[in-house]
């Protein structure tokens, strides 16, 4: 069941009425990689999963599924869904609530004309490696949500796609139940080897999912990249935002170390390239946050015991960061403060844009500037996340 | 397609010929308003119209009662007298108007088994207090499907507050039910406007009529009716009600966002738990309503069939109905023309349906929405005047007066509740049930075979079985668009009452009773409600 494919999508646009869901994305996904697809809602990632599918037509851009091109927009080229082989396990699971677990599961065989003794052979089988042997004549409503996310992928699989698409299959499971369907689904797509794609709003589970990740936001995919090479360098304020980073702004020095940025009272080495003496906005993780030590000063605001560790709220020159440790500081209390891993953002072009794309992005990212702008935030004013409110 | 095609032409033939000066098949008509100065200057007609709005008004009537009924039998934890009641409630929606008329006439009538328990039967004022009585059931539903939508959340509030169960009913409940309080009015009046069986029935000993009995005295008293007058008059009544669902339907708009009760999700349905005797009281008037105005009358018809007027129960007068050939007929194109239109309207409401959930245009969606729900402004007798036109004098020649045309007439005329129940059951479907279909490699095709239309089995058999039931009662349609060999049950009553043989009209109820009542209690048994579907 080991798919050779690798994907490709080039310069792919989308429109639905006002909103472009799409901007010239582009993508290439390796032969049997676990690829993570993570925006917030509405940046376009479930569109993207549906001109995948064949189930949007795109307006520009092209798709080839290996050697075959599935979709382009310019050749006039649109394979129907049904043409293109790929598995789909929808974030519903969508299990046909007529057909029991069986009649599910070999669906897309008898669609193929195959021979009953040759399905059931089949049948039997995936059930044996996904453990729904014994779930095959039941109904679907008779299922727990684990074991309907089972059935759901089985059904996908059976038709040896040439690529698996997920669209956000643990988001209706109960989060107890999450953490062990991430760890088996993650297992067993993994031993089977086939080339996935798996689509999220959860930055952590695409973290810890998937060989490669897109980020994607607005439209535009704005990161691509191994889940370290993404974290550890979180150089994109949007992706930033996404990944729960904490974002300070401070005046850049230039010393003998190495580039250094001013942030409460202290100073900060950090990673990335900017003009001294500027103003800049750098991100880091709230794990990267020490408590008790360091040059920066800041002040707890209010804190919260999450089981093996406390998060901290903590206010840096007016703005309010949030930090996670182990050890217990009182709420009101000046602390200090030091931070590694501090990347500076940039305006940062999005990967693997071909030229039309990059300079509409420039164009966009130039306009969310100007619209975006807002005085800096003043000392006893805690920033607002644009989107959260308040960074908890 | 052309279903939909059709719906919107025979609305559109009627009004056209109101507003021209000669038959609109004769060459070279010219647009005039002569017609309408004619009719409106006849007296005969402004009674009419008189007449048909204090029937109409009459039939509000029903508000108050169908109010009461919903509010205890919703409101009152009795889930046992709920599910007794409601089947019988929801069934005699289904009998066909002029089975009331006789059956209030067997029952209540000079000659009947109770004779002027209610005084004189005979007129408009006892027209229009029938047809109040017989349309509670539309306004328990109307009503009941407002009161499942609210969210216990607001009465339980009140409750906290420290309002008893009455007030909070009072004071809270019923506010908010208002716009369905709105709709049925609008509904029933359209009903009343609209009565023909119970007029027919009950006013023709008078020389005093409503405008349905008018529309059939002028085209049915002379060989060569005035199509121009005919057209005026049918066209007056489109214009009312179509005027009324307008007003609806925008009203409808405007307060989905101030009674945002009825929509968003709801926290459950809140229940009033009474003591039994408290409970016992405030049924025991909805139980005397059905007995005396529901079953009384339709058991009356029973009777009278069996009795007839020898005083001695026996199936003579069904013997006779078999052996005469034209009545056995009758019975036989009852039922075929039922199964045709049932058959084809389940698949045109289900091509309807799909259109408006799942087709691209948006603008086909609405044609249909338009088509499927216009004809519903037609009063039966007027769209089947309007059929028969649209057949006579159009390329549909050949199917006028066969069972293929007023099985097609039927599928256009009563498309809205088919339509609805599919559409609903469509949009509750998840696309992804089809979309992951798709992906497996079946074509569209297939999907909609293997997985569309299984899924939606159940709407569709309720659909069909709709969609039978309404071909069976049928009683207006039919006086146009059939002759002697292609009568129905329905007509042929209309036709004998003419005659007055009351016993074999008594048998033909007796078996379009048992019919629609059989299909209605397959219908109710599916676990169909009438809530939320448009009446």
């Amino acid at each position: 069941m080991i798919s050779v494919d690798t994907i490709v999508v080039e310069n792919l646009g989308k429109r639905f009425g006002e909103t472009q869901a799409l901007r010239g994305s582009s993508l290439t996904i390796q032969s049997g990689e676990i690829f993570s697809i993570v925006g917030p809602s509405g940046s376009g990632k479930t569109t993207l999963l549906r001109c995948l599918l064949g189930l949007e037509t795109p307006e520009a851009g092209s798709i080839f599924l290996g050697e075959q091109v599935v979709f382009d927009s310019e050749k006039g080229i649109n394979v129907p869904p049904e043409k293109r082989g790929v598995g789909y396990v929808p974030q519903t699971w969508a299990l046909w609530p007529h057909m029991k677990v069986r009649d599910n599961i070999a669906f897309g065989l008898k669609i193929r004309g195959m021979e009953r003794p040759a399905i059931e052979e089949r049948v039997e089988r995936i059930a044996q490696v996904l453990q729904i042997g014994h779930l095959l004549d039941q109904w679907p409503w008779q299922l727990s949500g684990g074991e309907q996310q089972r059935v759901a992928i089985a059904r996908a699989l059976i038709i040896e796609p040439r690529v698996l698409l997920l669209d956000e299959p643990l988001s209706n499971l109960d989060p107890r139940l999450r953490e062990d369907a991430r760890v088996w689904m993650a297992k067993t797509i993994r031993e089977l080897g086939v080339t996935s794609i798996y689509v999220t709003h959860d930055h952590e589970e695409a973290l810890s999912f998937s060989d490669r990740l897109a980020v994607l936001i607005l439209g535009r995919i704005r990161r691509v990249g191994t889940p370290h090479e993404v974290y550890d360098n979180m150089n994109d304020p949007e992706v930033a935002r996404l990944f729960e980073f904490n974002i300070l702004a401070g005046k850049t020095v230039r010393e003998k170390e190495g580039l250094l940025v001013e942030l409460g009272g202290g100073r900060v080495k950090v990673i990335g390239d900017a003009p001294p003496g500027r103003e800049a906005e750098v991100s880091f993780s709230p794990w990267n946050v020490t408590l008790g030590q360091g040059t920066v000063k800041g002040k707890i605001v209010s804190w919260k015991f999450l089981g093996g560790f406390n998060e901290y709220s903590i206010e840096v020159g007016g703005t309010l960061i949030r930090a996670r440790s182990r050890e217990r500081h009182q709420e009101g209390a000046l602390v200090d403060l030091d931070i590694e891993n501090c990347v500076v953002l940039g305006p940062q072009e999005p990967e693997e844009a071909t030229a039309a794309g990059r300079g509409a992005a420039r164009r966009a990212t130039w306009l969310k500037r100007v619209l975006r702008w807002k005085p800096r935030s003043t000392p006893g004013e805690p920033r607002v996340h644009p989107e959260k409110g308040n960074v908890r | 397609m052309i279903f939909a095609a059709l719906s919107i032409a025979v609305l559109v033939v009627m009004v056209y010929q109101s507003v021209i000066n000669r038959p609109f098949y004769e060459a070279n008509p010219q647009l005039t308003l002569v017609g309408y100065d004619r009719v409106f200057a006849d007296p005969d007609f402004l009674l009419a119209l008189v007449n048909s709005n204090i029937v109409a008004l009459l039939t509000l009537l029903a508000i108050p009662i169908g109010l009461y009924a919903a509010v205890v039998l919703q409101k009152l934890d009795v889930p046992l007298i709920r599910r007794v009641l409601e089947p019988l409630i929801f069934s005699s929606m289904f009998v066909s108007p002029i089975l009331w008329g006789f059956g209030w006439l067997y029952m209540y009538g000079p000659g009947g088994f109770a004779p002027r328990l209610w005084g004189d039967l005979y007129g408009i004022v006892p027209v229009g207090i029938i047809s109040a009585l017989i349309h509670v059931p539309y306004v328990y539903v109307l009503v009941s499907t407002g009161l499942l939508s609210i969210d216990s959340s607001y009465e339980n509030a009140a409750r906290a507050q420290g309002a008893g169960p009455l007030r909070t009913t009072l004071k809270i409940t019923l506010p908010l039910i208002r716009p369905a309080i709105f709709f049925s009015t609008v509904v029933l009046y359209i009903l009343g406007i609209e009565q023909f069986g119970i007029p027919i029935v009950l006013l023709s000993p008078t020389s005093r009529n409503v405008l349905t009995t008018y529309i059939y005295q002028i085209t049915t008293r002379s060989v060569n009716p005035d199509l121009s007058q005919v057209a005026v008059v049918a066209s007056t009544m489109v214009y009312l009600s179509i005027t009324l669902l307008l007003v609806q339907r925008y009203l409808s708009l405007r307060w989905v966002r101030r009674y945002a009760v009825v929509s968003g999700r709801t926290r459950g349905f809140s229940q009033i738990h009474v003591r039994w005797y408290v409970a016992l009281l405030l049924i025991a008037p909805i139980v005397a309503y059905l007995v005396v105005t529901i079953l009384l009358p339709l058991v009356a018809i029973i009777f009278r069939s069996l009795y007839g007027s020898f005083g001695q129960a026996s199936l003579e007068v069904y013997e006779f109905v078999l052996q005469q050939s034209y009545l056995k007929n009758a019975i036989v194109n009852t039922v075929l023309v039922a199964l045709l239109s049932a058959s084809m309207a389940s698949a045109v409401y289900f091509a309807y349906g799909f259109i408006m959930v799942r087709g691209r245009s948006k603008a086909v969606a609405g044609l249909i929405d338009i088509a499927s729900t216009v004809p519903r402004a037609m009063p039966g007798l007027v769209a089947g005047l309007a059929f028969l036109w649209l057949f006579l004098f159009t390329p549909l020649r050949p199917i006028r007066y066969t069972l293929v045309g007023l099985a097609i007439a039927y599928v256009v005329l009563w498309s809205v509740l088919g339509t609805r129940i599919i559409l609903t059951n469509l949009m509750q479907l998840s696309p992804e049930l089809e979309e992951v279909g798709r992906a497996l490699g079946a074509s569209n095709s297939t999907v909609l075979a293997r997985i569309t239309i299984p899924l939606l089995k159940r709407a569709i058999v309720i659909a069909w079985l709709i969609a039978f039931i309404y071909g069976v009662r049928d009683y207006q349609v039919a006086v146009f668009l059939s002759t002697v060999d292609t009568q129905v049950i329905g007509s042929t009553i209309v036709h004998l009452f003419n005659s007055g043989d009351l016993g074999v009209i008594a048998a033909l109820s007796t078996i379009l009773l048992v019919i629609t009542f059989a299909a209605s209690m397959v219908v109710v048994r599916l676990g169909w409600k009438p809530y939320g579907t448009q009446v």
